[in-house]
C-alpha cells in the first residue's frame, strides 16, 4: 500500500477512534419519596496510553524496513511486559479512582443522596485515551 | 546509541501499567446522616496471575468477608473497584473496597 | 504441522479450568445477617459466542424464590468466566440476606 494511502487510512482511524466507549454501568436505587432531587456528577480520569499499539502503528508507517522491524520488536517487548486483562487503554496510575467515594460524600449539602449511577468509560483517539470513572447521582432536598 | 535510547524508552513505558475495570459506588435506601459518616474503611485483596493460570476467584470473597467482619452493623456507603496491575507475562488482579460502616 | 497441533493441544489443555473475573458488585450490607441466601447461574458457550444472557435472570429468580416475602439486602454478585478447550463457562454467583420486614 502506498505511504499516502496509509496516512489517510491512519488519520481516518484516529478520527473515527475519537469516540466514547462504555465499559461498565451500574444503576442503584432511586428514592423520590423524600424530597426533590438535584443531580450531581463526580468525574475522575487518567491518561490512557497503549504503547504497544503505538509502536505497531509506527512499525506500519515506518519508511525503512529496518525501522519497521525494530518497532515491531518494541511492540512485542511492550506487549509481553504489560500482560493482563485490559479495560480501555492501560494507565500509569492505578489510584486515579481512589478518591471517588470521598468526593461523592462531599457532593450533597443535605448529606442525603440517591440514585447513584457508576459509569466506567473512555474517550479514545488511537492509542491515547481518557480513561474515566463517572459517578452520577441525586442529592435529596429534604422537604 | 539510538538503540539504547529506544530500549530505555521501552523499559520506561513497560513499567507498571494498570487497568481499572470497574468502580461502583452504592448508597443505601436510608441515605446516611451527617452524624453517621464515620471513618472510611479500606480493604484490598489481590491475586497474582501467571499467564492466566488461576483456578478460583476466592480473593474477592475474602475481601467481602473482611468487609462483613469490619462492619458488624452494616454499611451506609460502599465503593468497589476492580483493577489489574500488568507485568512481565503475569499480572495482579486487585479488589479494593471502601465503605462507611453504620 | 503435527508438532504444532500437538503443542497447541497441550497448551489448550493446560489452560483448562483457568478462571477470569469479569465484575464484582455489592449493595449495602445490612446489620441483620441471620438468613443468608445464595444462588448461582451458569451458561456455556463455544469460542465465546453467546446468543443470550438470560442465565443472569435465573440467578435473580433463584434469589427471589428463597425469599418470597422478605426483603433481599446486601446483594453480593460475582461474574466470572472459566475457559476450557474451545469452550467457556460464564457464571454468576450471588449471595444476599433475606430479612422479613
Amino acid at each position: 500500500m502506498p505511504i499516502k494511502m496509509k496516512s489517510i487510512l491512519g488519520l481516518s482511524f484516529l478520527l473515527v477512534g475519537g469516540c466514547s466507549q462504555l465499559h461498565h454501568v451500574h444503576i442503584g436505587d432511586i428514592d423520590q419519596s423524600q424530597g426533590s432531587l438535584t443531580p450531581f456528577t463526580i468525574t475522575v480520569n487518567e491518561l490512557g496510553f497503549d504503547a504497544a499499539k503505538a509502536a505497531e502503528i509506527g512499525a506500519g508507517a515506518a519508511k525503512s524496513a529496518s525501522t519497521s522491524e525494530d518497532l515491531e520488536l518494541v511492540a512485542f517487548i511492550l506487549a509481553i511486559s504489560n500482560f493482563g486483562p485490559k479495560t480501555g487503554n492501560p494507565v500509569y496510575n492505578d489510584a486515579y479512582a481512589d478518591e471517588v467515594l470521598s468526593e461523592v460524600i462531599k457532593a450533597c449539602p443535605s448529606k442525603k443522596m440517591t440514585g447513584l449511577t457508576s459509569i466506567r468509560e473512555a474517550t479514545n483517539v488511537g492509542p491515547v485515551s481518557g480513561e474515566v470513572v463517572r459517578i452520577k447521582g441525586f442529592c435529596i432536598n429534604l422537604i | 546509541m539510538k538503540k539504547l535510547f529506544v530500549l530505555l524508552n521501552v523499559v520506561m513505558l513497560s513499567a507498571c501499567t494498570s487497568s481499572v475495570h470497574m468502580s461502583q459506588v452504592d448508597v443505601g435506601n436510608n441515605a446516611y446522616n451527617e452524624n453517621d459518616i464515620g471513618k472510611i474503611i479500606e480493604i484490598e485483596k489481590s491475586q497474582k496471575n501467571i499467564l492466566g493460570f488461576v483456578y478460583n476467584t476466592n480473593y474477592v470473597d475474602q475481601a467481602y468477608k473482611n468487609l462483613l467482619r469490619q462492619c458488624p452493623n452494616g454499611t451506609s456507603m460502599i465503593n468497589v473497584e476492580y483493577l489489574t496491575n500488568h507485568g512481565f507475562l503475569s499480572w495482579t488482579d486487585k479488589i479494593r473496597i471502601k465503605a462507611i460502616c453504620r | 504441522m503435527l508438532k504444532n497441533t500437538l503443542l497447541l493441544s497441550v497448551l489448550a489443555l493446560s489452560l483448562t479450568g483457568c478462571v477470569g473475573l469479569n465484575t464484582v458488585s455489592m449493595t449495602q450490607v445490612p446489620a441483620k445477617r441471620d438468613n443468608i441466601i445464595t444462588t448461582k447461574a451458569a451458561s456455556w458457550n463455544l469460542l465465546g459466542i453467546n446468543f443470550s444472557n438470560a442465565f443472569v435472570d435465573e440467578a435473580i429468580d433463584g434469589l427471589k424464590s428463597q425469599c418470597p416475602t422478605g426483603k433481599i439486602e446486601g446483594v453480593y454478585t460475582k461474574h466470572q468466566t472459566t475457559g476450557y478447550v474451545l469452550m467457556f463457562k460464564r457464571e454468576v454467583f450471588v449471595s444476599a440476606y433475606c430479612n422479613e420486614v
